[in-house]
């Protein structure tokens, strides 16, 4: 049996942390900070929390998954008291419960292990911050408010991790808030996912109309048991959270603040940014499978939004130069995978992909993070190069999970996205062939990356021959450089053969190495409990797949069922995935590997250079929101300012210069009797100010009569022009 | 003649709280005057009798007195706490921030009790007479509250400014009522109730009349729009203490004194459109409130506008009186006042000339500065937006359960979408507070121990209702049933 209060203690231990050190970081910021008692608060903290959750979810698949494990510590909000309205309505509470199915059991060993690399990683990368002890404290609380996420057990509990973990990020994105940029971004993933919460939390509201609970467990049972009664306001519901899922995992249109979100620090964007966060989208739409499946029309708009995410960002990733911004687009490419999955009913592949994501995306980010560490703050590709000889353990690691990512048998990668694949050509033929491009879109620009950074020669910034041909938001990639020029210098103390006078790279701790092995050992080995046993005689469905089948609640008599192909099918789709990584990969080496001048992209992109333009303006989508959404918002509200401050004053002496032609100066007469009469009862000290009393802020005192004069009538006409 | 004793017995113990606070601003006064040399103790000593009032609710008799006009019940216990912890947290604000504004004056405090036995004789009074009483002496206390800087024109400005548009909406008030007793022949709510609950009752427009004047004297009170335009204006020039205190205590008194009449008016409503006229008030709030508070910079203008949405929130409950609907709207009001007035106690403290606006500039990096009031600022931020878990969270939920359940999933969906619009302008706050370099020549903080003290009170209010609202739950909905039940 699962100890429900050691698994309360799961989230609350690192909540501890984000207090303690928080209570240390915010009450004495000018003292000096032990940095070992941060570091053993925090990482203390995350790794007691992940044994924790090893341990409950251990003792739970003993006990058998066939039903998930729920324990409600209170009842939160309590249903009012005369409410019997008849049958479920009256359930309108909601506890404060947890729950441990095979989802919520992957995604909490998801978040606490890599939650707790990433916290052992950022004790080197961050090392010389003087943020030090103010970032742990965020990405603790970060680590609590996923848990919650994660482990709640109904949409009102998610819904406060939801919130919870927005709030860290954009504190996180704009770590760095003296960059200017930094406090943009973070307003930016602040704007993007209000919008989305938007959608998710009506979403929820419509779960709660509907259902008279949030409950998961109560939810999925009506569904079990009434069927398809529910159609029509499913899809209303599922279209809704996957608004929130489009906010949170940034999805088409949403999407435009996670790119920007590389502004915070790398461990950041490889724990929030690429893990764990922008995955709960995911996560939501899988938890809610059998609201999805109810409406086929939310499935199809989940699988579409999807792949074009997938192509989109993709094409995209193809001719940035920042590191982290190819990543950044590859994670939405990603993201866009998974929800590609749930959309065609492969829910378990897509938290499959989730899995081996975390691995081999947290591996890119750290080891990305390592070589701007190492560069001292470089982050752009065409500065690097040849790192192989300066970086080896970086380079090791970083390979491997490029490999993986590109879809070689046996990585991690590979299982995932033919599953996926595999599924959407079920699905329907166009989707797969957009996800095929997008896969070898993807295989080509993280080779493109590989080649850039680590192979050739070095085109540090002490090197002569690369023109400065940086776009204008080159400013805007320079992720914390100032911080990490600084780092650099301290760094060459510690002895890595550096010179004073040219700044060579340098290989990182053995704090940030060692978590880059252990990510890159997980994207070579973790993608096997996906292996498709089916096609060598073994079970139908893969290890994965019998694991999370438990979530997969049946619709009234109608099981789930997971995609089946033929062997012979089966077999040419694998052959044609690892068909396109290979080209992928062959042609980045062809290009960036074997010619070094690059001479083949470089006359594709003055040939092309339309299309070269688009993709490396992102197609220009930032532009027209600001033109467009943004800037109408921000010209609505102050209209609607100045009409509250400025149209009454219109209107009014309109009005008053009617009034001063009837009742001649009956006005000033009002001013000068009542108004003057009264400040001098005031007191002799308000004659100084009697000029201002008189002509007030916004206008005379009169006219607020008169708009209340004005509601009356207001009043009058709502009650003539409506009905009772 | 009914010939009820005119002081029934135990009466005493039915107005123990306003006695307490009646003696003790007079003690006050008597104080300052006779020991100008301790009047640093006023404040303290204002604390202590807040305290009192609180304590003597122990020895309260439930029941009716004074003929039938006063009522004191589970539910007027409920807004005397809500009342008294206004006035706790006010006095404790102003303690620190009277004292760097140079005001000296036991009477300050004796105007916040006095004014605070207005608003228990609103949540209590049976009658509109003694409801329309309390209502005076409410606002004759904030006329002199809000002109308390004498020196100051924004001051003396805010002062006229609500006297004379107070005095225009009580005119409509009174008219109102003078329209009721001419129908119903009684201004006792009690009697009123029974009138109403006539089957063959007819409504005539001039009850729809006097429903709308009522409805815009006491929609002034609580800054609903279109009533709403001396909120901002108001709060801007009065003392910041008394601005919070002001955005929050009459708001719940006139609820309270609403949901009474409202609940007298029951049998007929369905068969009027009133609810509608107040659903629209309801709406025109949030709506307005929400939008013009996203272009303020100024924060006392920017919280005025947010009141004004909050109070919309709170409107929606009142559409249905039911058990649900009071307990929401007390709930929701004690859960206001922790936010509110903590949100206006740190802006209190920002020490500036009172005269110039206290703008987004001012809190800008406060966060490295004084974290702890910053940590204040922004928690009432979470709550006022109604991010979970704090209690902001809980009551507006609760507000938009009771308003759904009850057949209003339209105006609850306006609620929902206008709040979560607003979370832009409140998580704005917080986003200047960390990640804003404060700008040279910083706005100095000067907080005191008891302003401290008043932040860290709205800290743990705000998260213990929003992590176990359980027992203010029970409280308030078994206050609103005994309410509901006669």
């Amino acid at each position: 049996m699962v100890n429900p209060w050691l698994l309360l203690l799961v989230p609350l231990l690192p909540a501890l942390g984000a207090a303690i050190n928080g209570f240390r970081a915010f009450w004495w910021p000018k003292t000096p900070k032990n940095r070992a008692i941060t570091n053993a608060i925090a990482i203390g903290s995350t790794a007691l929390s992940a044994l924790l959750a090893a341990y409950s979810v251990l003792s739970y698949v003993r006990g058998g998954t066939e039903h998930a494990f729920q324990h409600v510590y209170y009842s939160w909000i309590p249903a009012g008291i005369g409410q019997v309205t008849g049958g479920f309505i009256s359930n309108f509470g909601i506890d404060f419960a947890f729950r441990l199915d095979p989802l919520s059991c992957t995604m909490l060993l998801i978040v606490t292990w890599v939650g707790c690399l990433i916290h052992i990683y950022a004790t080197g990368y961050m090392s010389h911050d003087t943020g030090y002890t103010r970032f742990f404290t965020y990405l603790n609380l970060f680590m609590f408010m996923m848990l919650l996420l994660v482990l709640g057990a109904n949409y009102m509990v998610m819904f406060v991790g939801w919130e919870g973990v927005g709030l860290c990020s954009y504190l996180l994105i704009g770590f760095y808030y003296d960059k200017n940029f930094a406090a943009e971004a973070g307003k930016k993933a602040f704007i993007a996912n209000r919008v989305g919460d938007f959608g998710f939390i009506l979403g929820i509201f419509l779960i709660f109309n509907t259902f008279g609970t949030s409950d998961y467990g109560r939810v999925f049972a009506q569904i079990t048991a009434h069927g398809h009664a529910y159609a029509g306001v499913a899809t209303a519901i599922c279209l809704l959270l996957f608004v929130g899922a489009c906010g949170k995992s940034a999805q088409i249109p949403l999407y435009v603040w996670l790119p920007d979100a590389m502004a915070g620090p790398t461990p950041v964007s490889a724990l929030i940014h690429a893990a764990t966060m922008v995955t709960a989208g995911v996560y939501m739409v899988v938890r809610s499978n059998a609201l999805f499946r109810l409406s086929p029309t939310a499935m199809a708009v989940v699988a579409i939004i999807g792949a074009v995410t997938a192509i989109f960002a993709a094409s995209i990733g193809l001719v940035q130069n920042d590191i982290k911004k190819v990543l950044a687009y590859s994670t939405v490419s990603q993201l866009g995978f998974m929800f590609l999955a749930a959309g065609v009913g492969a829910f378990t592949a897509a938290i499959f992909h989730v899995m081996t994501h975390a691995f081999f995306k947290a591996c890119l980010f750290l080891g990305a993070g390592s070589v701007i560490h190492g560069c001292g703050g470089e982050q752009d590709m065409r500065k690097m190069g040849g790192l192989r000889e300066y970086m080896p353990k970086t380079h090791a690691t970083m390979l491997l999970a490029t490999i993986a990512i590109s879809g070689i048998p046996p990585l991690a990668g590979f299982f995932s996205k033919d599953e996926i694949l595999g599924n959407a050509f079920g699905y329907s033929i166009p989707l797969w062939l957009i996800a095929v491009v997008a896969a070898t879109f993807t295989a080509f620009y993280m080779f493109r990356l590989y080649y850039m950074t680590f192979r050739g020669k070095y085109r540090g910034a002490h090197v002569e021959g690369i023109e400065e041909s940086e776009p204008k938001h080159a400013g805007h990639d320079l992720i914390g450089s100032h911080t990490h020029l600084d780092q650099g210098d301290q760094h060459s103390d510690k002895g890595h053969g550096h010179h004073d006078d040219v700044h060579l790279p340098h290989e990182s701790p053995a704090s940030m190495t060692g978590v880059l092995w252990i990510l890159a050992i997980l994207s070579v080995i973790g993608g096997l409990v996906g292996f498709p046993t089916g096609l060598f005689g073994g079970a139908k469905e893969t290890i994965f797949q019998r694991w999370l089948e438990p979530i997969l609640v049946p619709i009234g008599d109608h099981h789930f069922h997971f995609h089946e192909a033929s062997k012979s099918t089966e077999v040419v789709l694998i052959l044609v995935s690892i068909g396109v990584a290979v080209f992928g990969i062959a042609l980045a080496r062809r290009w960036y590997f074997s010619d070094p001048s690059w001479s083949t992209p470089k006359r594709l992109g003055t040939n092309f250079s339309f299309i070269h333009q688009v993709l490396e303006n992102k197609y220009y989508v930032d532009e027209i929101y600001n033109a467009t959404a943004i800037g109408g918002t921000v010209k609505l509200a102050r209209a609607l300012s100045w009409f509250d401050a400025n149209i009454l004053d219109g209107l009014v002496n309109l009005v008053r210069h009617i009034t001063v032609i009837v009742l001649g100066h009956g006005s000033s007469m009002f001013d000068k009797y009542v108004v003057d009469g009264a400040v001098n009862g005031v007191g002799a000290g308000a004659r100084e100010g009697s000029s201002a009393l008189r002509r007030m802020q916004s206008g005379f005192v009169q006219n607020y009569a008169l708009v209340m004069g004005g509601g009356i009538v207001l009043l009058a006409a709502v009650y003539m022009f409506t009905k009772a | 003649m009914n010939l009820t004793p005119l002081l029934e017995a135990h009466w005493i113990n039915a107005i123990l709280p306003e006695l307490v606070l009646c003696i003790g601003g007079m003690f006050l006064i008597l104080f300052d005057a006779f020991a100008p040399k301790a009047r640093s103790l006023t404040g303290p000593i204002a604390v202590v009798i807040f305290i009192l009032c609180a304590w003597s609710q122990r020895f309260v008799a439930v029941g009716t007195f004074f003929g039938g006009t006063y009522e004191v019940g589970g539910i007027t216990r409920v807004f005397d706490i809500t009342f008294v912890l206004a006035g706790i947290l006010c006095t404790l604000l102003s303690a620190d921030y009277l004292e760097r504004e140079g005001i000296t004056g036991g009477e300050f405090y004796a105007l916040l009790m006095w004014g605070t036995v207005g608003m228990m004789m609103m949540a209590k009074g049976l009658d509109l007479l003694i409801i329309i009483l309390g209502l005076e002496l409410l606002s004759i206390c904030i006329f002199v509250l809000l002109g308390f800087q004498r020196r100051l024109p924004v001051s003396n400005e805010a002062s006229l400014k609500y006297f004379l548009m107070g005095a225009f909406a009580t005119g409509f008030i009174l008219y109102g009522t003078a329209l009721f007793y001419g129908a119903t022949e009684s201004t006792n709510i009690n009697v009123m109730a029974r009138w109403f609950a006539n089957p063959d009752v007819t409504i005539t427009p001039l009850l729809t009349v006097a429903f709308v004047l009522l409805m815009a004297g006491f929609g002034f009170k609580l800054a609903l729009a279109p009533f709403h335009p001396w909120a901002p204006d108001v709060y801007q020039g009065a003392p910041t203490p008394v601005a919070g205190w002001l955005s929050v205590a009459p708001k719940a008194a006139t609820l309270i004194a609403l949901i009474r009449i409202f609940h007298a008016m029951g049998p007929v409503l369905p068969q009027t459109k009133w609810m509608t006229i107040v659903a629209w008030l309801a709406v025109l709030s949030m709506i307005i409130g929400n939008s013009v508070a996203i272009a303020q910079r100024d924060l006392k203008r920017m919280l005025a506008y947010s009141g004004i949405a909050q109070v919309g929130y709170m409107t929606i409950a009142m559409l249905t009186i039911n058990e649900d609907a009071v307990a929401s709207i007390a709930i929701y009001t004690i859960v206001y006042a922790l936010m509110n007035l903590g949100a206006f106690g740190v802006i209190s403290m920002l020490a500036k000339n009172q005269n110039d606006p206290q703008t987004l500039d001012d809190i800008a990096g406060l966060g490295w500065r004084r974290p702890f009031h910053a940590l204040a600022l922004a928690v009432c931020m979470f709550s006022l937006s109604g991010l979970p878990p704090t209690g902001g969270f809980v009551s507006k939920f609760y507000i938009f359960r009771t308003a759904v359940q009850s057949g209003h999933t339209g105006i609850a969906l306006i609620g929902i979408i206008t709040s979560i619009a607003s979370v832009y302008y409140y998580l704005r706050v917080v986003y200047y507070l960390y990640m804003k370099e404060s700008a040279e020549g910083q706005t100095r903080i000067d907080g005191g121990i008891f302003a401290t003290g008043a932040l860290a009170i709205s800290i743990i209010g705000i998260f213990l209702i929003g992590i176990w609202p359980t027992p203010l739950f029970h409280a308030a909905s078994y206050a609103a049933h005994l309410l509901l039940a006669r």
